[in-house]
């Protein structure tokens, strides 16, 4: 049982929302920003306005309220594209990923796919001799804070998390392949697995299904590792994930629907 | 026989130990009109009648079963008229010894039991599931449950409170097999021991909330859905009814816990049903601005009189809206407003009834889908049973009046 007074602070409205997406972000942007200079503040703030930009322009059309989504997506972009990518791509990928990912759905809670992820597989996609695949080098402490952070809170289940790892090592080790037995010690995958696949909107919801929906997310990655580089892999991995997770859940419902007309009459 | 409930929480409101039960008089207690749910109410008393204990206030113009009596002999004070020919409240400026006297039937069977049941007005206290509305009399539950445990936060111990009244309890319970032709469970928590009459399977619970819910005992002890029906009562009206049965009055008392993080020390305080929550409260509260409430803090109504089967008392401290906001405050405000939508969390299945899928479950009440939510258990619940859920999302109510409209939907295609 959890302490009560545990349970009113883990209940705390700011702590529900994206404030612990973008503290869990915080270590790897200063490690960013430490070791390749200051390019990453730049494309922060591009995609943060363009988020920014659209928020309020839906915000007013539909009279509807926004969070800090948009940042958290802008931050996340900018951490995992090179250092060298052009404003005009940040501007296209992040107008894809707000609108088409989040904003025409309804906004944060209605969407099925994280902006994120939208907006990287548009840049991976659109330019595929730009790097974007290619992902960036991020040493795993790093993602300590955000495991502790998104765990901790609630916000990132961790039913998600043992399926996904036992997966991709398992699967690893069963064909032999080196860079799948080592893919959980790169900080990069925490980042994706943690902030992208556990995302508790995108990802599915109910208990169960978290279970399957993180075994999915770990065979797609080890499929897709074998075709491409790490951060392709990682994104495509919990796009599909992601798109079939409503999927898994209504397998649940089914289940759970069933066994309830059995016992209940 | 031990229950265990996995998963659950008790979020913290104030203090929970509870001291020496106190006695306070009030002056006046209300009846209020949201206390019968449905209640299509006909007065039988006007401004100004003097009522014994047990005297008839209130029928429903549809359902004879109905009828409100007065907890307690005095004054019809007050009557304040609701929306659509109802009653908000009537008020009973209380005073006087006067008691209206029951003749228990003897032997005592289901009609004679029944029309008792009605006559001195504890039938409402009945509920049924699927529905939660107050049963028929010619209808026959499969089981019946008495509900004497409560996990609810900062809810007073029932066996401590059934304790000092065990004779009339048994009564009570004994009395209540003839309604059902099934079993009578007596639900308490683990380790407490309670009287139980012969005839009455006793099952014990443990576990944080909801497993005090009776949603929850029904679920593990006898489900029902589309088929079947239950009725459940709770422990301070199977004292009631015990009371009535051996002295032929109604019991004019109500034992109900006030605590929070308004008040510095809970206390258990004897009284009238309905009484005016000012009176008693008054002297012990802070300076600060409090919000009193009948019920439990995240199932109770805010308002000024103790509504019928409430054994608690919320106060909570209440900060009053800044008149000038600051930079951070707006800021916080603006973080935590949201967009309305539910954003799964790792408390929803701690929080959800057992067996129910948390957030497949919210989505389809919040969409108005009704087969979903028919599918996914909407029949095994009620609102009680959403108040932990409303809580963890900070939306108070708002996820029970959605599940409200939704079994209405179903009960009117039955």
């Amino acid at each position: 049982m959890i302490g009560s007074r545990l349970v009113q602070i883990l209940l705390h409205p700011l702590l529900r929302g994206q404030l612990a997406v973008l503290a869990a972000l915080l270590l790897p942007f200063l490690y960013r920003l430490a070791s390749e200079g200051t390019a990453i503040i730049g494309h922060c703030t591009v995609l943060g306005a363009v988020a920014l930009v659209w928020q309020v322009a839906f915000a007013r059309a539909r009279g509807q309220r926004f969070g800090l989504e948009g940042l958290a997506m802008a931050l996340l972009i900018a951490l995992l594209v090179p250092a060298a990518t052009p404003i005009w791509h940040l501007v296209l990928g992040g107008t894809f990923g707000i609108v088409i990912g989040l904003l025409v759905f309804g906004g944060h809670g209605r969407n099925i796919l994280h902006p994120g992820v939208v907006a990287l597989a548009f840049l991976m996609f659109s330019f595929p001799t730009e790097g974007y695949r290619a992902g960036i080098a991020l040493p795993l402490w790093t993602l300590a804070p955000a495991l502790l952070l998104l765990v901790g809170s609630g916000h990132a289940n961790w039913r998600i998390l043992p399926g996904a790892v036992g997966m991709v090592m398992g699967l690893g080790w069963l064909w032999n392949q080196e860079a799948l037995v080592a893919l959980p010690a790169d900080g990069l995958f925490w980042l994706v697995l943690l902030v992208l696949v556990a995302d508790p909107v995108a990802s599915a919801a109910t208990n169960w299904g978290r279970i399957g929906y993180g075994l999915l997310f770990g065979l797609l990655v080890a499929l897709f590792l074998g075709a491409g580089p790490a951060l392709g892999a990682l994104v495509f991995a919990t796009l599909m994930a992601a798109i079939f997770a409503p999927l898994i859940d209504q397998l649940v419902v089914a289940l759970n629907a069933a066994r309830r007309a059995r016992r209940h009459g | 026989m031990t229950i265990r409930i996995s998963g659950g929480l008790t979020p913290w409101f104030g203090p929970a130990a509870y001291g020496q039960q106190t006695r306070i008089a009030v002056s006046s207690c209300g009846m209020l009109g949201a206390d019968v749910p449905r209640l299509r109410p006909a007065l039988h008393v006007t401004e100004g009648s003097s009522v014994a204990a047990g005297d008839l206030l209130i029928t429903d113009r549809k359902r004879p079963e109905i009828r409100i009596v007065a907890p307690v002999g005095g004054v019809v004070s007050d009557i304040v008229r609701g929306a659509r020919r109802g009653v908000d409240r009537l008020i009973l400026a209380t005073g006087g010894d006067a008691e209206r006297r029951f003749a228990s039937p003897d032997p005592l069977d289901r009609p004679g039991l029944v029309a008792l049941m009605i006559e001195a007005g504890i039938w409402p206290c009945l509920r049924t599931r699927p529905f939660e509305a107050v049963p028929r009399p010619d209808q026959n539950p499969d089981a019946l449950f008495i509900t004497a445990i409560d996990t609810r936060p900062l809810a007073p111990d029932p066996a401590a409170i059934i304790a000092p009244r065990a004779e009339w309890f048994d009564r009570g319970a004994s009395a209540l097999q003839h309604l059902s032709a099934g079993r009578t469970y007596l639900c308490h928590a683990a380790g407490a021991s309670l009287p139980t009459p012969e005839g009455v399977t006793a099952a014990a619970f443990s576990g944080a909330h909801p497993a005090g819910l009776v949603g929850t005992h029904i679920h593990r002890l006898h489900p029902v859905g589309a088929g079947g029906q239950v009725w459940h009562i709770g422990y301070q009206d199977v004292i009631a009814l015990g009371h009535l049965l051996a002295k032929g009055t109604i019991w004019t008392r109500r034992i109900v816990g006030v605590a929070g993080d308004g008040i510095d020390q809970p206390m258990l305080v004897e009284t009238v049903p309905g009484a005016d929550l000012h009176e008693l409260t008054r002297g012990r509260l802070p300076a600060t601005p409090v919000r009193l409430m009948s019920g439990s803090p995240i199932d109770g109504r805010i308002g000024r009189h103790l509504a019928r089967g409430d054994v608690q008392v919320s106060v909570l401290r209440h900060a009053p809206a800044p008149e000038r906001r600051g930079l951070a405050t707006r800021a916080a405000d603006w973080l935590m407003r949201g967009n309305g939508a539910i954003v799964p969390h790792a408390l929803h299945e701690r929080a959800a009834p057992p067996g129910v899928l948390a957030v497949p479950f919210l989505r389809a009440i919040s969409v108005g889908d009704v087969e979903t939510a028919r599918r996914l258990g909407a029949l095994e619940l009620a609102e009680h049973d959403l108040a932990l859920l409303g809580h963890v999302d900070g939306r108070g109510g708002e996820y029970g009046r959605m599940l409200r409209q939704v079994l209405d939907q179903l009960e009117a295609e039955r």
